[in-house]
């Protein structure tokens, strides 16, 4: 008998189809906030280099109620990928000690303090020169 | 109180069928039946052409991998009791590879990634027998021990949306087994492997979705296996810019 093998196209809606798919592409549509929301700083970092009208326009837009929603959700997006990627990062690196490796919570945990201590000086920082 | 189930069953026979149909068949189950079982006894009462792998019903030989409502998971391993309160299952095929009959896939696209990592052990001049073994300490062991629990079941294969996008991408199992023998302090095959997986299909279609590893039976983490992978072919590809070796 020849053989006729059948090919299943993948759905076009293959992230809806699964609840771990759905997480998975919700964390990259994050990138999307957190790049206009850089894109927004680049614009600012912009406007403090050229005339003071510039500046005062960028703080006047920042102000506004619809920009204070949109940071709102760049910073959400920010914590929701940091959260998922800290989680995903012992995958990608393998602390070895003698027949056993660093346990992923330690890694996990050793991210979170590392992100809060470098967190912390850049504020000192930010606060002392300002 | 006789317990009974729907069990759904995608059939395709190539000699008379154009596309995959459900059949539905309603079983008698016990508390130690496996989907496996289920299916060995649908084939045996009811639908004797019924055609699916199988093999050593214990999670060892990564024969019956299946779609069970829709996840992959391993027919053997897959108790029908974990369904009871749905009231119903649906089983079909690995369908991310060719459907060849019934439950049946065509494994040769994974075969033929596979042979193109070089998944044994590579020595360029290998020690004479008489100057005995090639000897590895327990850590050298560890270092890719868990890669050597691939069963091949290809439950990561269908997992991987990438795959259903790009047939062609080299994959999670295909990698695993490449970055294991990258890992062994015996291999000296590791450029020749970094080699093909660098290339366009080779490790980089992946987006790290991760649930190749989430459906692993054998816990041994291809998507991890894959992003180690990329660490090191980055520099691999960065040395052949400077080398007269082609990348």
């Amino acid at each position: 008998m020849p053989r006729k093998p059948y090919l299943v196209r993948q759905s076009k809606h293959w992230y809806r189809e699964n609840p771990y798919y759905m997480v998975y592409m919700l964390r990259e549509w994050t990138s999307v906030p957190v790049a206009l929301a850089a894109l927004d700083l680049f614009w600012g970092l912009a406007a403090l280099a050229g005339p003071p009208q510039a500046w005062d326009r960028w703080i006047t837009v920042q102000r506004a109620p619809i920009m204070l929603l949109f940071n709102l959700i760049a910073v959400a997006a920010a914590g929701f990928n940091t959260i998922k990627w800290f989680a995903a990062m012992p995958k990608a690196i393998r602390i070895q000690r003698g027949t056993r490796f660093v346990s992923d919570n330690t890694l996990i945990t050793g991210s979170w303090i590392a992100f809060a201590v470098i967190s912390l000086v850049l504020l000192v920082l930010v606060i002392c020169l300002s | 109180m006789v317990d009974t189930i729907e069990i759904t069953v995608m059939r395709y026979r190539p000699d008379r069928d154009d596309a995959p149909w459900p059949q539905s068949f309603t079983v008698t189950w016990a508390e130690d039946m496996s989907i496996l079982d289920a299916l060995q006894l649908i084939k045996d009462e009811y639908a004797p052409e019924l055609s699916y792998r199988w093999s050593c019903r214990m999670e060892v030989c990564g024969s019956c991998g299946m779609l069970i409502n829709g996840i992959p998971k391993l027919a053997c391993a897959t108790f029908v009791r974990e369904y009871a309160d749905l009231g119903r299952i649906r089983v079909g095929p690995l369908d991310q590879m060719p459907v060849e009959k019934d439950l049946i896939v065509d494994m040769n696209p994974f075969i033929e990634k596979l042979d193109t990592v070089t998944p044994y052990i590579v020595q360029p001049r290998p020690k004479p027998l008489d100057e005995g073994e090639n000897l590895q300490t327990p850590t050298e062991l560890a270092r890719y021990k868990q890669y050597t629990m691939c069963i091949n079941c290809l439950l990561c294969y269908q997992a991987c949306p990438q795959v259903g996008l790009n047939a062609d991408f080299l994959g999670p199992a295909a990698t695993a087994l490449a970055h294991r023998y990258n890992l062994d302090s015996r291999d000296e095959g590791a450029a020749r492997r970094l080699k093909v997986m660098n290339r366009e299909n080779g490790i980089w279609p992946c987006t790290f979705v991760g649930y190749c590893s989430e459906v692993c039976p054998k816990h041994v983490d291809p998507a991890g296996a894959i992003q180690q992978a990329k660490a090191q072919a980055v520099p691999a590809w960065a040395n052949s810019l400077f080398s007269k070796e082609e990348a």
